[in-house]
């Protein structure tokens, strides 16, 4: 096998491990930050205020952890949205108005969604 | 500011060694795939530079899938004549012992002004002189004169025909150059030896040594003074490169 073909092997390797890494990673990411979310928004619902605000601040501090990784992956823009979720939720909250907070709750679960779904191996994304 | 410096500096080298791994061709004249990849890598590598807030990663990702896709492409060429024709296109003939030939010049929308352009380059003074003309894949013309424009050659003047192959560089601004040097067989003594018998006791002395292929080392020595020398230094059947 020449030299040229063992570089281009190696390298078609690491594409496929890299691609195959981020994949799971956005996807474990997202998935425990969309159920975080959906939890605060039962909270919310059923009138936990207190409960709901201990997990956003919870949520919010591993987002921060998190995002490291997954900004370099994914595009920035899609991460500062769930941050500024985030911020409007735990405002909401603080003020203890359970409507807003329903409101910027399930805006924070879209903002997830949508990290993931911008990276997804899916028809509507390569097209 | 640094991070968008240290993101260049990362880029900048991918991509020269993406441009390194495929090969020299990249550097000049392109077959058509060729000037995409060139094109779609020039691209992705300004934009993640540009704005930070693309991964770097998604860059060099599509970047290295480029690279895949040219050695894809070029081992399919080399390896079938038929899809190279598909992927590179086939020559085209323009001129044709001396008659253009009008239906190629119109398929390929190929300007007559074009064509004299193309003849002039070559240094030929007019189409008269030219007996044939091919557009090749890569948009390069090749231009042949006419047997009647056509200089003799050494054969046709009967003169001398030895072999006249690349001169092997043994010496250059000081330092030996021992991969040349191992191509004629020699080694670094037997150099030093020649260059002692005229009076050069160290390489860094010598600005070039040339071995040519009629075995002659050609000799310039270092400063505004130096002498020029022609060293016998192998015997014609010696020569082997």
């Amino acid at each position: 096998m020449s030299r040229k073909m063992i570089i281009m092997a190696c390298t078609l390797a690491f594409l496929l491990v890299l691609s195959l890494l981020e994949q799971t990673i956005v996807l474990r990411i997202t998935d425990t930050a969309l159920e975080n979310a959906r939890g605060v928004i039962a909270d919310i619902r059923e009138g936990e205020l207190k409960e709901a605000m201990k997990k956003s601040r919870e949520m919010d501090i591993s987002w921060d952890e998190q995002a490291v990784w997954l900004e370099m992956m994914v595009d920035h823009k899609s991460t500062d949205e769930v941050r500024y979720a985030f911020s409007r939720l735990l405002a909401a909250l603080e003020q203890e108005d359970s409507a807003t907070a329903m409101v910027y709750a399930c805006e924070l679960e879209g903002a997830i969604e949508h990290v993931y779904e911008r990276q997804a191996l899916t028809i509507e994304n390569i097209i | 500011m640094l991070t968008g410096f240290i993101r260049t500096v990362i880029l900048f080298f991918v991509t020269t060694i993406v441009l390194r791994l495929m090969g020299k061709r990249q550097l000049a004249e392109l077959q058509p795939y060729e000037v995409v990849i060139t094109l779609m890598i020039s691209d992705l590598a300004t934009q993640p530079m540009a704005d930070v807030e693309m991964p770097l990663l998604g860059g060099v990702v599509a970047i290295l899938t480029l690279l895949l896709l040219h050695s894809l492409l070029a081992s399919l060429s080399f390896w079938s004549i038929r899809l190279r024709a598909i992927i590179c296109g086939r020559p085209s003939v323009l001129v044709r012992n001396g008659r253009i030939c009008e239906d190629e010049l119109s398929r390929l929308c190929f300007d007559l002004s074009d064509l004299m352009e193309g003849i002039r380059s070559q240094g030929l003074i007019g189409l008269h002189e030219a007996g044939s003309v091919v557009l090749e894949t890569n948009g390069a013309l090749s231009v042949f004169p006419s047997a009647e424009n056509r200089p003799a050659t050494r054969g046709e003047q009967g003169m001398d025909q030895r072999y006249d192959g690349i001169p092997l560089t043994l010496i250059l601004d000081g330092r030996v150059q021992k991969r040349t040097l191992a191509l004629c067989g020699r080694d670094e003594k037997w150099l030093m030896d020649l260059l002692g018998g005229q009076e050069i006791a160290h390489a860094k002395d010598v600005l070039v040594a040339l071995l040519n292929t009629q075995g002659v080392l050609l000799v310039q020595e270092k400063g505004e003074n130096g002498r020029l020398l022609n060293i016998p230094a192998l015997k014609p059947e010696e020569v082997m490169w």
